[in-house]
């Protein structure tokens, strides 16, 4: 992917960590 | 439609369809992430780099939608006081929050090979983070509210009136001289974009507002 690749390995990388994180605390999150 | 606002039914709805929603979000997901990062043509100015719109287009659109949603169920439950309504505000919130700080985040990962920088105070990524603070004060004005009634009228109030920033985010590209490129696919007239790209953006916006449906239904799950 070039010299560029690292730009979209960042952005992917922390796209789907934060989401994956977050969607694991919401299937485990208790709730009132 | 309207029995969903009873309880039970609603829990009765999400056990239902929750398994159809998370099959289709990973298929949507697949196809949009190989269409989009070995399938699609490299861009003929930005190389592959470009590839970043897979992911931060579908973010920055549905931090909008969801700002939206949040607002149409804020007004529900103003007007009629149903709760599933309020439960469905308070979910969205920091789902959207979480997506407009990602755009935000993609949004200046990719700035920095195409422009330059990481960071510009151009209309349309201020106007984005005044959409971040926005939701930050929406979490924080039902969270510093001792009753919960109280809380969830207030952060109602407040998601509307916030409301008016939604289409000046959307038409800022327009309206002052910005660095960002205009829309290319949320217009009148056919997308400005080859289909070959267009296809596997198509499919990940579709992913990413599925992603928010799945999360709404299992947070909802545990709130009713």
């Amino acid at each position: 992917m070039g010299h560029n690749a690292d730009y979209i390995y960042w952005a992917y990388g922390i796209v789907f960590t934060v989401l994956s994180i977050f969607l694991w605390i919401s299937s485990r999150h208790d709730n009132e | 439609m309207h029995h969903l606002i009873s309880p039970k039914h609603c829990l009765a709805f999400i056990s239902r369809y929750q398994k159809y929603v998370s099959f289709f979000l990973i298929l949507f997901l697949s196809y949009g992430l190989y269409a989009g990062l070995f399938l699609a043509p490299k861009d003929y100015q930005q190389g592959n780099v470009y590839r970043i719109m897979y992911i931060h287009v579908p973010l920055a659109i549905m931090s909008l939608v969801i700002y939206v949603t949040m607002s149409i169920a804020a007004l529900i439950y103003l007007i009629w006081k149903i709760k599933i309504a309020d439960h469905v505000a308070k979910i969205s919130a920091p789902i959207g929050a979480i997506f407009t700080a990602l755009t935000l985040i993609t949004g200046s990962i990719w700035g920095k090979p195409t422009w330059g920088t990481y960071w510009i105070w151009d209309a349309r990524l201020t106007s984005e983070l005044i959409l971040l603070f926005i939701y930050f004060g929406i979490i924080a004005i039902r969270s510093s509210m001792s009753e919960p009634r109280l809380g969830a009228h207030a952060s109602g109030i407040v998601t509307l009136l916030g409301l008016i920033n939604i289409p000046i985010v959307h038409y800022s590209v327009d309206w002052w001289n910005t660095l960002h490129q205009g829309a290319s696919i949320l217009k009148w007239g056919a997308p400005t974009i080859a289909p070959s790209m267009l296809h596997p953006l198509l499919s990940m916006i579709i992913a990413a507002l599925l992603y928010y449906i799945l999360v709404v239904m299992v947070r909802l799950r545990k709130m009713i």
